[in-house]
């Protein structure tokens, strides 16, 4: 669990305005647990919709969870990476590029510059491989491919590309990658299946919000071993092209850590952000590299859910109404987790539900339902857990309540029994 | 056990006595025009169709699948073609068949059934998904073709590549996705219909090796050198770990093709090792 998420969010409830909000923020805040989401201000300028024509029509469906699900609060996503990148010319490559490998079987792919393109293409033969000062013979490189090869495998690498791996009976060094018939820019990206030093960056949440912050922890390992970092750098960029440099600062522990603000504007362009990180340590002497990147959403909020939620209990179903204030007109999506007590008096879930519609600015409210026939059996007391709002226009998170919110008067009235009870 | 158990529920119930059973082919990454023979072939099309009793009850998706699974193009465009499917043919009872990327557009109709109001219409048909291949959670490789030199390059390239379909199928965009949008992966709540997962774990390409030509012997060759991408299992194109982060393993390759051959990222499309035969048993 993130303290810091924690207290920000602690200090967002004692921030919030006083009234039906700040009651719940307080009810809900208690209960919040890491990975939850709650906008503590709206905008109503979220900028255009990312959806051709959001569908008008109110939707919902409901399906029950296999019996085996465990159900999971989610983790922040740790990105590891044994690569990096680096633009070199036609004079280097002609020279002998040079770089640390940590470890046998390196793959190594070099791609030409969009604009030089096939004419710089370099082939197999033109390549000459040194490690540690030993000269490879030609039948080091293995496993060779040109982006002809490439592409019919699916992978769309740019005209001229060679790719190739280095025997891993040649092992690992200092190796000098040389190709004197070089023409224009390339791009060398370099790749260490087999190596044991890996770059872990994770940012802490996985949806933020415009105009708020993120927090993002860079790592250096050589296996276990957490390396000293020596240097480092970072980029955000969004979705529409923009892009923001990120500083990380190390904390002394062998990890760098950064917090910063986001902009206020959302993206236009669909898609996620990705902050990009280059990081560098000494291992035996060398600098060893790695490029690493992970993604985000960025959203802008513009809905949060209501107060408290309603249960009805009706013939053929059992349904919620989940209020929601939206601060501009757009098509809402609700879905939650229903958990009911099976034999043993223990919390269970059932079923999952779905609902869609759109609400203009201001309150209204979404109902979920749930056919008896999801509920197995299950007696009350019920309850709604995983409870997130989405903004279905924008394909934007807006909330997400692991432990749910609370059930207007049926919080201290737990009952027994079956439905009909 | 589990899907022989749902196969026999189902054969069970009054309704299917009735069904009128149809499958649909839902190809990976890719703009598609004609994927009956560019995609699939005609080998592989022709003797999963010999599982329906009714051979007419089948279709050949054709959409964008370069964008966004979400798009009106990838999405979009599947929820219409099946819709038209199931309506022109009374399909009560389909089987849906990935490959690759397709799974995850699939999986996002089951995920998102108030996306489009069409969607749950096509979800209450489907009996399940066989998923070939399905890069449930990306591949190293999409991160290798999006990414550039960022520290060093104009930025243009990140917005320049073409398909926002590989730039979904990083690794890091795919765990947002299955952790906010996308059901079935570990911790998250179930798929309202089953989601099979056939998963590959090697490339074999040797030239004096008859199976290496399988599906193609020039599409099997680049995928030896991006099988070094990635660890010990995968299928030249997808970690194992991918394919199986989604619903359920059907089965692995080697367990069940003929000779223990391997299913490499091509070869999982197509009628290879008997695979065409093990899905028209299924129907």
């Amino acid at each position: 669990m993130n303290l810091s998420k924690l207290l920000a969010a602690a200090l967002a409830a004692t921030l919030a305005p006083v009234g039906a909000h700040a009651a719940r923020d307080a009810q809900a805040d208690a209960q919040a647990v890491a990975g939850d989401l709650a906008p503590t201000a709206l905008v109503s300028n979220a900028g255009k919709t990312l959806r051709d024509n959001p569908d008008q029509q109110p939707v919902s469906f409901s399906w029950a969870i296999e019996a085996d699900t465990k159900l999971t609060p989610a983790k922040p996503f740790v990105s590891d990476s044994r690569e990096f990148w680096t633009n070199v010319d036609a004079l280097d490559l002609a020279k002998g590029f040079r770089f640390q490998t940590t470890a046998p079987g390196a793959v190594i792919r070099i791609s030409p510059t969009t604009s030089v393109g096939s004419k710089a293409a370099i082939a197999p033969g033109d390549i000459s491989l040194a490690i540690d000062g030993r000269q490879l013979p030609a039948t080091a490189l293995t496993r060779t491919a040109t982006s002809a090869q490439l592409k019919a495998a699916g992978l769309d690498f740019a005209e001229g590309t060679l790719a190739f791996r280095i025997d891993p009976a040649e092992g690992s060094g200092r190796v000098a990658l040389t190709a004197k018939l070089a023409a224009g820019d390339y791009l060398i990206h370099v790749t260490e299946p087999e190596s044991a030093t890996v770059a872990k960056l994770s940012a802490i949440s996985d949806t933020a919000f415009t105009g708020g912050d993120q927090e993002a922890r860079l790592q250096l390992f050589d296996g276990a071993n957490a390396l000293p970092i020596k240097r480092m750098n970072g980029i955000l960029t969004a979705p529409d092209g923009r892009a923001f440099d990120v500083d990380f600062h190390t904390d002394g522990k062998g990890q760098a850590l950064a917090d910063f603000a986001l902009p206020a504007k959302a993206s236009d362009v669909p898609g996620l952000w990705e902050l990009h990180a280059f990081v560098a340590a000494e291992q035996n002497g060398e600098l060893v590299m790695r490029d690493v990147k992970s993604a985000f959403a960025v959203v802008a909020p513009i809905g949060r859910l209501g107060s408290s939620m309603q249960m009805h209990d009706s013939a053929q179903a059992l349904s919620f109404d989940v209020p929601v204030k939206a601060a501009m007109g757009s098509r809402f999506e609700v879905r939650a987790v229903l958990y009911g007590t099976d034999v043993d008096g223990k919390q269970v879930p059932l079923a999952i539900g779905h609902a869609a519609d759109w609400i203009d600015a201001g309150n209204g409210s979404v109902k979920l339902s749930f056919d008896h026939g999801l509920l197995k059996g299950a007696n009350a007391p019920f309850e709604l857990r995983q409870v997130e709002l989405y903004d279905q226009s924008r394909l934007a998170k807006q909330e997400a309540r692991w432990n749910g919110l609370p059930l207007a008067g049926q919080l201290d009235k737990p009952r027994r029994g079956t439905l009909a009870d | 056990m589990r899907r022989f158990l749902t196969a026999l529920l189902l054969l069970s119930a009054p309704l299917l006595a009735s069904a009128a059973t149809g499958v649909a082919f839902v190809h990976g990454t890719g703009k598609q025009t004609d994927a009956y023979n560019d995609y699939w072939q005609s080998k592989m099309v022709n003797t999963v169709r010999d599982g329906l009793s009714n051979r007419a009850n089948y279709v050949v998706i054709n959409c964008d699948f370069e964008q966004y699974m979400w798009d009106s193009r990838a999405a979009g465009c599947l929820a219409d073609q099946l819709t038209s499917f199931i309506n022109s043919k009374n399909i009560t009872d389909m089987v849906v068949i990935t490959h690759s990327n397709g799974g995850n557009v699939m999986r996002w109709i089951m995920s998102n059934p108030t996306y489009d109001s069409r969607y749950p219409n096509i979800i209450s048909k489907i009996r399940w998904v066989n998923a070939l291949a399905p890069s449930s959670a990306g591949t190293p490789l999409a991160d290798a073709v999006i990414a550039g030199n960022v520290f060093e390059s104009a930025l243009g390239w990140l917005l320049g590549y073409k398909s926002d379909a590989v730039r979904m199928q990083q690794v890091s965009w795919m765990a947002y996705y299955n952790s906010s949008y996308l059901y079935g992966t570990s911790g998250r709540p179930s798929l309202p219909k089953g989601f099979w997962a056939v998963v590959g774990t090697d490339v074999e390409t040797a030239i004096w090796d008859g199976d290496s030509y399988c599906g193609g012997y020039s599409l099997n060759v680049g995928l030896e050198v991006t099988q070094a991408w990635l660890n010990s299992c995968s299928d030249g194109f997808l970690e194992c770990s991918s394919q199986s982060a989604a619903g359920r393993v059907w089965f692995q390759d080697k367990s069940r093709m003929a000779g223990g051959e391997p299913l490499s990222h091509n070869q999982s499309r197509r009628a290879c090792f008997g695979l065409e035969k093990i899905l028209r048993d299924d129907i």
